[in-house]
């Protein structure tokens, strides 16, 4: 007997923006008059020359900072910045550079990360627990293994050029050896790393579309009905929410009938707007349990990953408790069919039938859509402003850019960083209203703030707040927590970071925490750098390459000073300018030596220069 | 041009509603708010919206399965029955929620129940930024956030988030997190220190600055915010940008002056406990942290698996709203205090095979403080749906009246605070029902 259908079924769309159907305005009289309709003077040209706006422009070594920040998460070197000031169009070059760095490649993670909100390290960890705990993993593993597979597949794809769209049609997953043991899946481990393998339990193979951890982040409970991850699929990658819209449904639904119900998505009007498309394609996605929790695999291990069935039927019948243990079962061809069990649509992308994730993958790869809407995800991403915001003309250059380039995010992004409106910093309107596109200040991510202060000074700022016992019986060390990019301990939402479930979006500009924060990371990072410099020979150093710690030279100080400027702001300056003027009378005011070192080098990790660019 | 006048023309140019002489902090309005949030959709029956012998039309049973499907028969006490609290029906069970009638029997007069709030959603986020922003857009800032951000005035932050569940959007320079595990404790003691790895050569702090020399890099990095405003001013995003800097740095360290010993509680690794936020909330409030903040009550609502975890939730939760009022009471701050009780949702009428409840596009919430107390306000049909009511008293008037959505609802507490809901919610209707008269 089929259980009763809630009308939590039902993410029905209203059929007007507010849903007050209950009382409906009285129509406005309106009488137009000729005149008012037919314009008579027509013997006057005015056709005026138009005035363009003013437009604030970065600098050279402004624009390549900004540029640096964006593609790699840290600053240009010295070299670098000598480079553009000798040649502007050095940036070119160096562009070309950064899209084949290892940390473009962090960045695209980065970007990723946020799109899809799985970097949760504050919920939803599979705990350590069978062959897990035999091979001596830690949580904080199992935590970054999993949410990084993913990533990791976009990061290949993006890094080797290949067509954007590949992260959704994909024939192979990404695994290293901890997630190869959480689900079973084949895995060299002479190897190593993170390797191409597939899923082994008849899953559509279908890149991220078919990644554990996406749907393990994107659960569907109970009679959702894979709703919710069919909205987070139109959502991410066409910016089609349509379980954003407003949910109006009137009179209400035979709740205690559940053929009224499949029957009221179908036909009933308030309904049938959304779910005519929603429901078809969430029906790609039956087969996936919908959850995959930590309690549950806790439970199952309690009872020894078998049902005792002197306790009467398996609650979770045709789900079997082992498929909550090592390896994981997340996906069960039996169940792919669901659609049809419950009397829903099969599935269909937008009216297309397709007949599993690898249609779907293929259709919204050759979707429009999916151009337009990975230009503004990542234009959002790159400028700090809302996607929908994106000015329509440089859309479509974008998107021509993306589709003539055969979906080349790496081409997507130099346009970007390169465009005319990435350097300008404003514009005024031109004379016949119009305005120019440009990117305002932008605010340091806290991920680039990390990977910022780890080039510069070679600081991590990790904590280590296990407790003496916390390996066994089932391990939950977190071990090294990177403190800027962490919401388990660290400040990463509080600096205007995501930590994937309770902070959704990020916020783009200074506020008291990210100040308090970003101190507390400039104290430490220059206590680490006068600690660990004057430890090494001085071509071995990061920063005070110039200096010892005895020395008086007044010359030699502000050589050194005038050096750290060029380095951590990127600014060339004489060493008796005025910028060299103020740091020399901090480094004096706090009594030189290592106390003098420590203060200036508190003061530049902390300008206000690093946090806006 | 002053720098109160240079943020108001500068945020007003960039469209952020509200911002006006009067509202950018000097908003005049002496009203606090706590918003609680009982995250995960609670199940009204429970409580506020009883439906016991509900009927239909017809005169049949409604298909609703509240609490007393719960009911152990064997213990005589563990009856579910409707009590009406003054003007106040509620639903209650001596056995198990006997914190409720306790509740309602001392804080009737000043509290003000509304159902049948139309949420617009049945999935969470979308829910929760309805519930909060007035809006379906997760980037709007939330009540207490402008609230916060309008009448804040001189206090070191508009608002606090302790729950993790605030959004702050573009107003975000005026509040502050202590996030999700307290980490905020090691910014503000300087005697809470984050562990080194057992590995590193060293301890936190690396540095730690004399007080002269911490003056004197303030000093510093005062005049190089004042050098880029020089090079990159001249427009209101950028304006607004730097301005925002300079006063996060100025309210962080206030901040840190005035909330450290409030924030003693907190432990770093922990999350902070229902009790110890409510606590916490009042104490920021009644020493001028800031005007809002927002709690949670820790427990997940959402129960799909099972219900009868509503039980335990609503006795912990109306626990905590005694204790609060005492608290509020006490410290002479209930009548300039509004309290926002809100779920970001309500459950299915009838339960799933598993015995629990899935989500509802509906809600209910409870005002206390500064409201119009001892009333209720709307109403759910048989179905568990929302009634139309007349927005400007909050009865139900099922010909004539209007639904009250979430943004009705959002702009009526907007109102109840001071803030001009038209400013953040333009052309929304305020529901008004629960003003005092």
């Amino acid at each position: 007997m089929l259980p009763i259908v809630a009308v939590a079924t039902l993410v029905a769309c209203g059929d007007d923006s507010t849903g007050n159907q209950a009382k409906k305005p009285a129509p406005t009289d309106t009488t137009l008059t000729v005149d008012s309709v037919v314009d008579t003077d027509t013997t006057t040209d005015t056709t005026e020359p138009v005035v363009p706006g003013e437009a604030t422009e970065l600098s050279e070594v402004e624009h390549l900072v900004r540029v640096s920040l964006t593609l790699r998460g840290v600053r240009p070197s010295p070299t670098e910045v000598e480079a553009v000031l000798a040649d502007p169009a050095a940036i070119d070059t160096l562009v070309d550079e950064w899209l084949a760095s290892e940390a473009f490649g962090e960045t695209v993670k980065d970007l990723h990360a946020e799109l899809f909100l799985l970097r949760t390290d504050t919920t939803y960890q599979l705990p350590v627990l069978g062959p897990l705990t035999a091979a001596g993993y830690s949580q904080a593993e199992v935590h970054h293994s999993t949410v990084e597979a993913p990533l990791e597949l976009v990061r290949e794809v993006v890094v080797d050029d290949r067509p954007y769209g590949e992260i959704l049609t994909a024939d192979y997953t990404v695994a290293n050896a901890v997630v190869a043991d959480i689900y079973g899946l084949p895995y060299d481990r002479e190897l190593g790393g993170w390797q191409h393998t597939h899923w082994t339990d008849g899953r559509p193979q279908s890149g991220v579309l078919s990644d554990s951890e996406m749907w393990r982040r994107h659960v569907s409970n109970a009679a959702n009905f894979h709703r919710g991850r069919a909205n987070f699929v139109s959502r991410t990658f066409l910016c089609e929410d349509i379980g954003g819209r407003d949910v109006f449904v009137e009179g209400g639904v035979d709740i205690s009938d559940e053929l009224a119900v499949a029957h009221a998505v179908s036909t009933d009007p308030g309904c049938v707007g959304c779910h005519n498309v929603l429901d078809p394609l969430a029906a790609f996605f039956w087969g996936y349990k919908e959850q995959l929790k930590r309690g549950a695999i806790n439970s199952a291990y309690d009872m020894d990953c078998e049902w005792d069935w002197e306790d009467g039927p398996n609650p979770r019948d045709p789900y079997r408790i082992e498929h909550w243990c090592y390896p994981l079962k997340f996906y069960d061809v039996a169940e792919q069919d669901g659609w049809d069990t419950w009397g829903l649509k099969p599935p269909a992308y937008f009216g297309q039938p397709g007949r599993d994730a690898v249609d779907l993958g293929w259709m919204m790869r050759e979707d429009p859509r999916f151009a337009t809407c990975t230009v503004r995800n990542v234009w959002s991403w790159m400028t700090q402003t809302p996607r929908d915001e994106m000015p329509p003309a440089v859309v479509t250059e974008l998107q021509q850019v993306f589709i003539d380039s055969d979906q080349s995010f790496q081409e997507l992004a130099r346009a970007i960083v390169l465009h005319a409106s990435f350097r300008r910093l404003d514009v005024t309107p031109a004379s016949d209203g119009t305005i120019e596109p440009s990117v305002s200040l932008l605010s340091l991510r806290p991920e680039m703030w990390t990977r910022t202060i780890e080039d510069l000074t070679g600081f991590r700022w990790v904590a280590n707040e296990d407790g003496p016992s916390c390996a066994t019986p089932s391990n939950i060390c977190w071990e090294s927590v990177d403190l800027a990019n962490s919401d388990l301990y660290g400040y990463r939402s509080m600096f205007g970071g995501v930590d994937g479930m309770t902070v959704t979006h990020p916020i783009h500009t200074p506020t008291p925490t990210k100040m308090m924060a970003l101190e507390a990371l400039a104290h430490d990072a220059a206590g680490y750098v006068v600690l660990t410099d004057f430890a090494l020979p001085a071509a071995e150093r990061r920063l005070l390459t110039e200096v010892e710690v005895d020395t008086t030279d007044e010359s030699a100080i502000r050589s050194q000073l005038a050096w750290l400027n060029l380095r951590i702001l990127s600014q060339p300056v004489a060493p008796d300018s005025a910028d060299v003027d103020a740091l020399y009378t901090l480094y004096t005011a706090a009594g030189g030596g290592d106390s003098g070192w420590s203060t200036v080098l508190a003061a530049m990790l902390q300008d206000p220069a690093l946090v806006l660019f | 041009m002053d720098r109160r006048r240079f943020l108001i023309s500068a945020a007003a140019s960039l469209g952020i509603p509200g911002v006006t002489l009067a509202q950018s902090g000097r908003g005049g309005g002496d009203k606090n708010l706590i918003v609680l949030l009982a995250v995960g959709g609670w199940d009204v029956t429970f409580c506020f919206d009883p439906k016991l012998g509900c009927t239909q039309p017809d005169g049949s049973s409604c298909f609703i399965e509240g609490p007393e499907v719960d009911q152990v028969q064997s213990n005589p006490d563990d009856r579910e029955a409707v009590q009406t609290f003054g003007n106040i029906p509620v639903m209650v069970n001596p056995a198990k929620r006997p914190a409720v009638g306790e509740f309602f029997s001392a804080w009737h007069h000043r509290s003000h129940v509304i159902n049948g709030i139309w949420t617009g959603s049945i999935a969470h986020d979308p829910c929760r930024y309805r519930l909060l922003t007035g809006t379906p857009d997760g980037t709007k800032p939330d009540l207490a956030t402008i609230h916060g951000f309008t009448n804040g005035g001189s206090r070191p932050l508009g608002s606090v988030d302790l729950s993790g569940w605030s959004i702050s959007g573009p107003l975000a320079a005026s509040s502050g997190r202590v996030g999700h595990n307290s980490q905020i404790k090691a910014l503000l003691d300087p005697d809470t220190n984050f562990r080194a790895p057992p590995q590193a050569p060293f301890n936190y702090p690396l540095y730690a600055p004399k007080q002269g020399d911490q003056a004197a890099i303030e000093d510093y990095l005062a005049s190089r915010a004042e050098e880029l405003k020089q090079r990159f001013g001249g427009s209101a995003a950028n304006d607004l940008a730097l301005l925002n800097l300079v006063e996060s740095v100025d309210r962080g360290k206030r901040f840190t002056e005035q909330a450290a010993g409030i924030l003693d509680t907190l432990t770093i690794g922990q999350e902070s406990r229902f009790f110890d936020q409510l606590d916490m909330a009042v104490d920021l409030i009644d020493q001028s942290v800031c005007r809002a903040v927002t709690v949670d009550t820790t427990y997940d609502w959402d129960t799909h698996d099972v219900n009868a975890g509503q039980h335990g939730y609503y006795n912990g939760l109306f626990g905590g709203l005694s204790h609060l009022m005492e608290q509020l009471e006490s410290r002479g701050l209930l009548d300039n205090t509004v309290v926002a009780v809100i779920s970001e949702m309500t459950r299915t009428p009838l339960r799933n095979a598993g015995g629990g409840k899935d989500h509802w596009g509906h809600t209910s919430a409870m005002l206390m403080g500064a409201v119009q107390g001892d009333r209720v306000s709307g109403a759910t049909d048989h179905y568990l749906e929302s009634i139309p009511v007349n927005l400007a008293t909050g009865e139900v008037d099922d010909a004539g009246g209007d639904y009250n959505k979430y943004d009705n609802f959002c702009a009526g507490v907007l109102e109840l605070v001071d803030v001009d809901p038209e400013e953040w919610l333009p052309n929304v209707v305020p529901f008004r029902g629960a003003h005092p008269s």
